[in-house]
């Protein structure tokens, strides 16, 4: 099942979004791009002096200030940066939960970073977190359309494969830049290990926990066979409300867990719920968290 | 135990029914799909550990709610206990009028020990708990109240036979009062006498079902009431002997009469009475020395 790609991205919520910019604190490669970073090197603005030191190029000396103090500086500018921007989806069946399910949210999410990273001059990829799935890499304002077009072209189906997608990301040794993953993480492979390699790759991550409100405060009662979305397991259980409340305590523990964990990989974690409009969670969550601004 | 509102027990019945029925039913299982059994795994795994504890809940709660059903359809049932045979009330009504001290058969019993032997084999054929005993002679008597069978057999030795007619009205009105205090209640006459309809209404209408006993045989319930001597004329030899002889019964009878002094035939004649008529014979008679002279 796919989504219109004017459902994405309404053109109110677009102009919101060219307001908003992404903050990036460190992940950037040296080649040029629009994104001025911190990194001082051979861009056009003027940024700052710096003592002369034997193997500076001579041409940035600043012989005016060496008539006067009777010292060497060379004048230093703003490196303009490309920012990476890596898209992650959880693309599993359980991302089809909620209404409306979490999946067109994680769509919206991804194409609302897609969009103010594309027209920030990033370079911006977008994976599926399944097995053998093609990785889109796009960058200029340009291929916008492309963006678009990709992420209303996905699907969510099939069992969750988080770990091993990130770690073969992670392996892949690309440039440090933004990685963002979104996912309702209900899954039992290891995927905190395959964070955990990523920020090991100089990477700033960022985790978008993606939940229905009715996962964490479920209610329905009575005699249940629940059946799991993405292996079709059949789970008989009598709901009552002790289960109800247990279920609560649990679910609140494994985000706690989950917090606990991100915290000490420094990763920015956002546990998010569909119970909230799109717009509110990137201009108002994402926006506290650190990933916009 | 008897219930005044018994509809109340088929509703208790059918309550009671209901709450076994949803203790023990299980719901038809209903499908859910929910997108990971993960959380639910672990909570269901918690809980593994209390479900004996709710198990023994959910029995005591059973348990507490089949009870209140219970009290609830007993108190609106409105049960009630009687104790009809430790309260049941035996009350024997003795003849004592002056023909139950009449001898008769071949072994000239009194009619009274007669009617005090069935009195006895009434009493212990009912297993009445209780007995009560009015002596209705020419006054009826309350001659034990509700007692024990111990004390009747004492009190039935004490009755004797006196002169005079029953006064059945008045025993009917004993036995009405003791009715008034007691529910349960038999009325039984032991009697040796024919009375008419009119005589035993009131002890009928007292005791609403009457039991009467009779004692003694087929003979005319005719006696001596009356036999005495006296000096008479100048000699303390000369006597005269009265013998009153009464008919009790409702029909005219000869009744033979012999006077006897030891082996000597002194007078023996019929005499013809009426209805309720009573005749006195007169005997002069000398005195010979000592002797027993009997009618």
């Amino acid at each position: 099942m796919s989504t219109a790609p004017d459902a994405l991205l309404p053109a109110g919520f677009m102009q919101k979004l060219d307001r908003l910019r992404l903050r990036s604190h460190h992940a950037h490669d040296q080649r040029l791009g629009e994104h001025a970073g911190r990194r001082l090197g051979h861009g056009i603005d003027f940024a700052d002096y710096r003592e002369y030191q034997p193997g500076d190029d001579f041409r940035h000396i600043d012989w005016n200030i060496y008539s006067r103090l009777d010292r060497l500086f060379v004048r230093l500018f703003a490196q303009e940066q490309t920012l990476h921007v890596d898209l992650y989806l959880d693309c599993s069946a359980s991302m089809r939960y909620g209404e409306p399910d979490k999946f067109l949210y994680a769509q919206r999410l991804a194409a609302a970073l897609g969009y103010i990273a594309l027209r920030e001059g990033a370079r911006v990829g977008v994976s599926r977190l399944m097995p053998e799935t093609p990785v889109l890499r796009v960058f200029g304002r340009r291929n916008l359309a492309r963006l678009f077009a990709f992420l209303s072209g996905l699907d969510a189906q099939g069992p969750t494969t988080l770990a091993p997608e990130l770690r073969l990301r992670a392996a892949e040794g690309a440039a440090p830049g933004l990685c963002v993953v979104i996912s309702d993480l209900l899954t039992e492979d290891d995927w905190r290990t395959a964070l955990s390699a990523l920020v090991a790759q100089r990477k700033e991550v960022h985790l978008l926990h993606l939940l229905a409100p009715d996962e964490l405060k479920p209610g329905a009662r009575g005699r249940l066979a629940l059946i799991d979305a993405e292996t079709a397991e059949r789970f008989p259980i009598a709901v009552d409300d002790m289960v109800l409340e247990t279920y609560a305590q649990v679910a609140a523990e494994w985000l706690e867990e989950i917090q606990s964990f991100a915290r000490a990989q420094r990763i920015a974690y956002y546990p998010l719920t569909t119970g909230r409009p799109v717009e509110a969670l990137v201009t108002f969550e994402l926006r506290r968290g650190g990933l916009l601004q | 135990m008897s219930f005044a509102a018994p509809l109340w027990l088929i509703a208790w019945a059918a309550a009671s029914g209901l709450v076994i029925w949803l203790h023990t039913h299980r719901p038809e299982q209903r499908d859910l799909r929910v997108p990971s059994l993960i959380l639910w795994k672990r909570a269901a795994q918690r809980i593994q550990g209390d479900a004996k504890w709710r198990k023994l809940i959910s029995n005591l709660l059973l348990a507490l709610q089949l009870l209140a059903l219970t009290a609830l359809g007993a108190v609106l049932a409105r049960p009630s206990f009687s104790f009809e045979s430790s309260r049941r009330l035996e009350i024997v009504v003795l003849d004592t009028s002056a023909s139950m001290g009449a001898r008769q058969g071949p072994n000239g019993a009194v009619r009274l020990d007669a009617a005090k032997n069935r009195a006895v084999q009434l009493v212990e054929s009912e297993h009445a708990p209780r007995v009560a005993l009015i002596t209705a002679g020419a006054k009826a008597q309350l001659a034990l109240a509700p007692s024990s069978p111990a004390a009747f057999k004492q009190a039935l030795g004490r009755a004797q036979s006196a002169a005079g007619p029953a006064d059945w009205s008045d025993a009917a009105d004993l036995v009405r009062t003791l009715i008034r205090r007691q529910e349960n209640t038999r009325v039984s006459v032991i009697t040796d006498g024919d009375f008419t309809a009119e005589e035993i209404a009131p002890l009928e209408a007292a005791a609403g079902a009457l039991r009467v006993e009779r004692v003694g045989s087929d003979l005319a319930n005719v006696g001596l009431v009356a036999f005495s001597a006296r000096q008479s004329g100048q000699s303390f030899a000369d006597y005269q002997l009265l013998a009153t002889v009464q008919n009790f019964g409702a029909a005219a009878v000869d009744v033979p009469l012999r006077i006897t002094q030891g082996e000597q035939v002194l007078t023996e004649r019929t005499l013809h009475l009426g209805p309720n008529a009573k005749d006195d014979v007169v005997l002069d008679y000398t005195y010979s020395g000592s002797a027993v002279v009997a009618a």
